[in-house]
């Protein structure tokens, strides 16, 4: 729980460190400079397009162009630059520079206005300056052919009034016929038509009349012409007052004028107001179109964004600066997590090294201790073997010696008996017969005791005895002195450690130092022409002992058989086999007898730690340890050991190899 | 995204420079009126889209119209009634004007409220008077064409939005031009119009005409106040019409007086398939129409023989249509 929350800390952290980093990273290149060019060039194209278009109207103005299209044809392109810099403003999401966008836009659009208002008056100020020259043609082909139907109509009507008069007559005659208010509606009708008739017929004349004091005015037209067209080149105040004033006398004067004719000089008159007010406004509109201030404001917007795009450099250098320290602060924090990191790794490391090297030294305290357990262990049943070796024969030695003790007291006293025999002869014989008397009863009595003595002692051939024991007792002494002797080649006390040795004579030693427990065992020796081996023979003795004693142990009720083999396992090693006819080990116990303190045997009948030590001590010898069984059939442990051991053997042994094992090696 | 908007700015002064060459082109030209292109090149799967969505009747509020009903192949583009009907049978207050070149006009509409066909769009969806929907209820009835919204997918990455509608719509309408015999004539081919179609022509430039009705679309690059030589809204007052809201023109679009009865010049293109004219259909015939141009417009007169003439050019100028 607490490593999930450590972990979780970690991660936030971690998390935060990098969104801070991204965040100063996004901030200090969040400018994109084509973006900043690009859009100064939209700015450069309006003023272009701006310029040409100012220039294509007065192009227009002079007639140079013909058509309207090319002044349309950059509404298109300036609407498409509009998308894009209303675009490019919304996301800058700088509401100065919007509002600067929109400025340009309404002050094109405002433009647009002006120049549209400019084509609609040019277009009229041209066809006027194109009809006014020629508008007298029109109003004299007014003229000669009202003159004409005028003087035709008035002559058609004055040849008509006669028949009219005729049909008044007839309609009069009529009436008198008919009833009153018939009559005088019908008499009314006739004088009616006579009198349109009449008017019509004066007013025919009228008009051939006008027509004709027209033909007057023309001449003034042509006048009033001229002066418009000279006003449109160089228009001044005064002649416009002038030329409307005459315009509008001219208006006044028509109304006299025979309706046709006065339609074609009103017509012509409009047009001369046209011109005067087209031109006019015309200057007015070129001025207003050249003083639309699009380049003051593309030119505001462009510093606008300069100064934005200045003032965001600043910022991101400020974000760069920031995000400079906060890479040198993060890698601070991380090289000094990493040098906590391997300070704390390079503690542990070394407290872990010492409670190592403390933990071998105890493991290996416990395992001197184990091998001398061990070795105690087997220095009981060699003091075992011993004692019994040793106990029978010196209890023969102790008896024989007991007899012969006994021997020596009847030698004594015969020998003390001849002494006294061989004084008294020796003594010169006494003067007196009694004294020769004694003498002679004194000498047969001692030589009978000498007689009677040696009799005792030839009759059990007490030296034949005596020689007997003690030829017994040197033989028993001289089998104590071989039990010696075999402890001795056993243990290896007598040599140095690590010598060549046959296999074959440690394994007859610890033979004899197991004859005590091998007592009913049948015992079969295989041995193969094996080369000496350089080893420790005294461990390998122990292994050996090791091995013979489980399989005896294997056989409790010690009727089974243990065979030993040995030969060349290969040119280097020699293998040693000690096969049993015992219980087995089972499959599972196979893998966990190497391990000390493991063992089966009944408490106190064994330490556990025989197998492990003679793995151990096989394996210093750079040597196998092998072992194959079946349950109830037997178990066979196999010891392969190489001729020639590891350099590390006679260290551990504190000893050099001698340059022959070399030389042989 | 911002790669593509790098795209479109570096393409700008392009742009620019091809405009600036056009105006050399056009400035060397002597006639004021200018052929058709003949090398436009159109986005064939926007114009097949454009095609499909200009006859969908799903843009009305109650599915009755679609743009082509106000927009006849058949009458140059236009429509044969006075006034358009548009959804729930709303009646226009103006004559439609024809799609036909209309993507050579500098504005669209009458009074050149929609600065471009794709403004358009927008516009006709809301107005009452001839969609009378939203663009909710649009999207809403089209997204529902499993195929439509697909085919939208493969052509735009943003799929079915108003914009990308008002853009195919828009390229689908750019691309119905109708070259005609005088497009031919314009570009030398001498033979290409009949002799009294030339002479037409000449009048037609003689008498003014072309003080407006020049440039590519033989119009629709300018606005004119309708009345400028002689009051033409007064005299139909008199004949007792009363103005209509229409009548004012561009004062509808900028409140300024200076626009009153002002109109974009319609261009000529077709002009003998789609009568009735002017913006209130009022004028039925060719002749009428001439006849009141020459008295309003031009403010003088012309003897009968030469308008026949003009009207003989004008037929000329109708052209093909290429679906």
């Amino acid at each position: 729980m607490k490593t999930v929350l450590r972990f979780a800390i970690a991660g936030l952290i971690l998390a935060a460190l990098t969104a801070g980093w991204f965040y100063l990273y996004a901030n200090s290149r969040a400018i994109n400079a084509a973006q900043q060019s690009a859009t100064l060039g939209l700015l450069k194209d309006i003023k272009q397009l701006d310029s040409d278009w100012s220039a294509d109207v007065l192009k227009a103005q002079a007639e140079i162009i013909r058509s309207y299209d090319a002044l349309i044809r950059p509404l298109r392109t300036f609407n498409d630059i509009f998308v894009t810099l209303e675009a490019e403003t919304k996301r800058l999401g700088d509401a100065d520079l919007q509002k600067g966008a929109e400025e340009i836009h309404t002050t094109i659009d405002k433009k647009a206005m002006l120049i549209d208002r400019f084509k609609a008056q040019n277009s009229l100020l041209k066809n006027s300056l194109r009809y006014a020259p020629t508008a007298h043609k029109d109003i004299r082909a007014q003229m000669y052919s009202e003159r004409d139907v005028g003087m035709s109509e008035g002559a058609r009507l004055m040849r008509d009034i006669p028949s009219t008069f005729d049909e008044l007559e007839k309609t009069l005659v009529a009436a008198s016929k008919a009833d009153s208010a018939t009559a005088s509606r019908q008499i009314d009708a006739a004088i009616a038509a006579l009198r349109t008739k009449m008017r019509g017929a004066k007013l025919a004349d009228a008009a051939t009349r006008g027509a004709l004091t027209m033909v007057h005015l023309e001449g003034h037209v042509s006048t009033l012409v001229g002066e418009a067209l000279r006003y449109n080149s160089v228009p001044d105040a005064d002649t416009a007052e002038l030329l409307k004033a005459s315009i509008e006398k001219v208006r006044e004067s028509s109304s006299t004028y025979p309706a046709s004719v006065r339609e074609a000089v009103d017509n012509l008159m409009s047009h001369l107001d046209a011109i005067l007010n087209l031109r006019t406004k015309q200057m007015e509109l070129l001025r207003e179109i050249s003083q639309v201030p699009v380049s003051a404001k593309v030119d505001a917007f462009g510093d606008a964004l300069t100064a934005r795009f200045e003032a965001e450099l600043a910022q991101q250098y400020v974000y760069q600066q920031a995000l400079l320290w906060y890479s040198a602060g993060a890698l601070f924090l991380v090289f000094g997590a990493a040098g906590v990191i391997t300070y704390r790794n390079a503690t542990e490391r070394r407290r872990l090294a010492e409670l190592v090297d403390k933990q071998t030294k105890e493991l290996k305290e416990n395992e001197v201790q184990l091998v001398h357990a061990q070795k105690m262990n087997a220095l009981g049943e060699m003091v075992a073997g011993i004692t019994h070796e040793v106990n029978t024969p010196l209890a023969a030695v102790k008896s024989g010696l007991q007899s012969s003790t006994d021997l020596i007291g009847m030698l004594r006293e015969y020998v003390d008996a001849s002494g006294s025999l061989a004084t008294m002869l020796s003594t010169p014989p006494p003067a007196d017969d009694a004294g020769r008397t004694k003498r002679k009863s004194d000498l047969g009595g001692q030589l009978t005791r000498v007689n009677e003595l040696h009799e005792e002692l030839t009759s059990f051939d007490a030296l034949g005895a005596m020689d007997q024991l003690l030829g017994e007792g040197i033989k028993n002494v001289e089998y104590i002195h071989q039990v010696v002797v075999n402890m001795l080649n056993f243990s290896r006390l007598d040599r140095s450690k690590i010598s060549a040795s046959k296999v074959e004579e440690g394994i007859d030693s610890t033979l004899i130092m197991a004859r005590h427990f091998l007592k009913n065992i049948q015992l079969t020796k295989r041995f193969g022409d094996t080369k000496p081996i350089n080893c420790d023979m005294a461990q390998i003795n122990q292994v050996l002992l090791n091995l013979i004693k489980n399989a005896a142990q294997a056989m409790p009720d010690s009727s089974g058989e243990i065979v030993i083999e040995t030969a060349m396992a290969s040119a280097g090693e020699v293998s040693i086999a000690i096969s049993d006819t015992g219980s087995g080990i089972p499959a599972e116990n196979l893998s966990k007898i190497w391990e000390p303190f493991f063992t089966t045997k009944k408490a106190g009948s064994g330490t556990g730690l025989g197998l492990s030590t003679c793995k151990k001590i096989i394996t210093s010898h750079g040597g196998q340890i092998a072992v194959k069984s079946e349950i109830g059939k037997g178990t066979t442990f196999t010891v392969t050991l190489p001729i020639q051991p590891s350099a590390s053997l006679y260290e551990e042994h504190g000893q050099e190899m001698h340059s022959q094992f070399l030389a042989t090696a | 995204m911002a790669f593509l908007t790098n795209r479109c700015l570096r393409a700008a002064p392009l742009l620019v420079v091809s405009v600036m060459m056009a105006n050399i082109a056009l400035a060397q030209s002597d006639e004021p009126l200018d052929p058709l292109p003949n090398n436009l090149k159109f986005d064939q799967r926007k114009v097949t889209l454009g095609s499909k969505l200009f006859r969908d009747s799903r843009f009305a509020k109650d599915n009755s119209v679609a743009c082509i009903s106000c927009h006849s192949f058949q009458h140059g583009g236009a429509d044969p009634r006075p006034v358009t009907i548009g959804a729930g049978g709303v009646k226009h207050i103006f004559n439609s004007p024809s799609v036909f070149n209309s993507g050579f006009n500098f504005r669209q509409q009458w009074t050149g409220g929609a600065v471009s066909l794709e403004d358009l769009t927008h516009k006709v969806v809301k107005s009452p008077r001839v969609f009378g929907s939203t663009w909710e209820e649009v999207i809403g009835k089209l997204s529902k064409d499993e195929p439509l919204v697909s085919e939208f997918k493969t052509i735009y990455s943003t799929g079915m939005t108003p914009d990308n509608i008002a853009d195919a719509l828009a390229v689908y309408q750019r691309s119905l031009i109708t070259p005609s015999r005088f497009d031919k004539y314009l570009r030398g081919d001498s033979n290409a119009i009949t002799a009294d179609e030339k002479l037409g022509y000449q009048r037609f430039k003689a008498y003014g005409c072309v003080g407006c009705h020049q440039g590519v679309n033989v119009g629709g690059n300018m606005v004119q106040k309708f009345g400028a030589m002689r009051d033409y809204f007064a005299d139909r007052v008199k004949e007792g019409k009363p103005l209509t809201d229409a009548d004012k023109g561009r004062f509808n679009i900028t409140k300024d007086e200076g626009d009153l009865h002002t109109f974009k010049v319609p261009s000529l293109r077709n002009v003998a398939l789609t009568s009735p004219y002017f913006h209130n259909g009022a004028a039925a015939s060719l002749e009428e129409a001439v006849d009141v141009m020459f008295r309003y417009q031009l403010g003088r007169t012309a003897p009968a023989e030469d308008k026949a003439l003009i009207i003989k050019f004008l037929k000329s100028l109708t052209g093909e249509i290429k679906e």
